[in-house]
């Protein structure tokens, strides 16, 4: 059995506050998309959510390859951006 | 036996060549017909392919049913105009409008900048903050195209690219080339690239050009006579995320030349910008339905309504 990533809960709830109540899926997965049928985020609310993750992490994205769209599709692809930039 | 001689490949003149690469420049607002024409009366000094352009979509304006029956419904919510009259304006403004989008006729900066005029340009110059101009599709397009010719470091956000290879001669791509914009390149997904760098270029005391009634989640209705704008939410987003300070900028065309007039900072609210948001809507509105009573005829935008819809993975901008 695997332990629960601890950094998978943490950007899991800076999503849940940028997303507000309404839009956070009911099950915590890391599979989960960010877009439709996940937490429904658009543009504008990803920019919230990467600004909050660089806040709650202290680091720093780099705009030109970590912000290509196959790259961020899933809480699993952000977290792995937020580990690739040193967050723990 | 022999062997078999390989044909060689016909020669490409350079003007074929030049006629191919500018038609594979064509934007996709550019219907084929309308581009070939374009390329066409690129050859002309400015301002002629610009008047038939202007006179022709004048013209046929007023025979396509779609074009005239928006036309002639905008033209009529206007006080004391004669609706067909500002309907057949309002067709040919559009056509002067896909013109000028493309600098026809225009080989140089300097062709440009003899006809320019700016109002208010002292404002960006105020305050240390970053500044956001918030742009609106009505008059003549590329007031930020206009700004880096006097010689302002502008970065624009813009939908889709703008110096195609192939349309642009060296003098205009290397405008661009030092000045690059922020491309989403049709690309909703490439919205998040583009507004993070729009956010660093603010935060490091820059100026953003973007426009508030593109494309993307809708934040107001400002009622006008004929139709609300519809405000989007990136300009205030990056507002929020960086304090930078908002001027609206608006543009005209009074003969040849086009005014550009950069209007006093937005009152945003100084903790919260959603605290600020009656009195910057009806910064905006006061601005607009003074716009719409000066220059109806150059209000395509508010008329025909392109950018009506959000941007969705599919959507592409209807043609001209």
């Amino acid at each position: 059995m695997t332990a629960p990533d601890p950094l998978l809960a943490r950007v899991w709830k800076t999503l849940a506050d940028v997303a507000g109540a309404g839009r956070v899926p009911a099950a915590a997965s890391a599979s989960c998309p960010l877009g439709p049928n996940g937490f429904w985020l658009d543009s504008i609310d990803l920019m919230d959510a990467v600004l909050a993750c660089e806040e709650a992490f202290g680091i720093r994205f780099e705009p030109e390859t970590d912000f290509d769209a196959s790259r961020l599709r899933t809480v699993a692809d952000l977290v792995e951006l937020v580990r690739a930039r040193g967050g723990k | 036996m022999a062997e078999p001689l390989e044909s060689p490949a016909p020669p490409t003149s350079p003007v074929r060549a030049g006629l191919i690469a500018r038609w594979r420049a064509r934007s996709a607002i550019y219907s084929p017909a309308v581009w070939a024409l374009m390329i066409a009366l690129d050859v002309l000094p400015w301002p002629w392919g610009e008047d038939i352009v202007a006179h022709l979509f004048g013209a046929t304006g007023l025979l396509r049913r779609d074009r005239r029956q928006r036309a002639l419904a905008w033209a009529r919510q206007q006080p004391d105009r004669s609706a067909w009259r500002l309907a057949h304006a309002l067709c040919a403004f559009l056509g002067r409008w896909a013109a000028r989008s493309k600098l026809l006729g225009l080989r140089e900066p300097d062709d440009l900048r003899r006809h320019l005029v700016v109002e208010g340009e002292e404002r960006l110059d105020a305050g240390g903050a970053g500044v956001i101009l918030l742009a609106f599709h009505i008059g003549p397009p590329n007031a930020d195209i206009a700004l880096k010719v006097l010689g302002r470091r502008v970065t624009s956000v813009v939908w889709g690219r703008r110096d195609q290879p192939g349309w642009w001669g060296p003098p205009w791509r290397s405008l661009f080339a030092s000045n690059p914009d922020l491309v989403a390149s049709g690309n909703p997904d490439r919205w998040l690239r583009v507004l993070y760098q729009a956010r660093r270029i603010l935060l490091d005391g820059g100026i953003v050009y973007l426009m508030a009634d593109g494309a993307g989640r809708e934040l107001a209705h400002l009622p006008l006579p004929g139709g609300p704008v519809i405000v989007r939410a990136g300009w205030f987003n990056l507002q929020r995320h960086t304090g930078a300070r908002v001027l609206p900028i608006l543009t005209h065309a009074e003969g040849r030349r086009q005014v550009i007039t950069i209007h006093p900072e937005l009152p945003m609210g100084e903790a919260d910008p959603a605290e600020g948001r009656p009195r910057w809507q009806d910064a905006i509105a006061s601005l607009l339905a003074d716009y719409v009573r000066r220059f109806p005829e150059q209000c395509f935008g508010l008329a025909f309504r392109p950018w009506g819809r959000a941007a969705e993975p599919g959507f592409t901008a209807p043609q001209v």
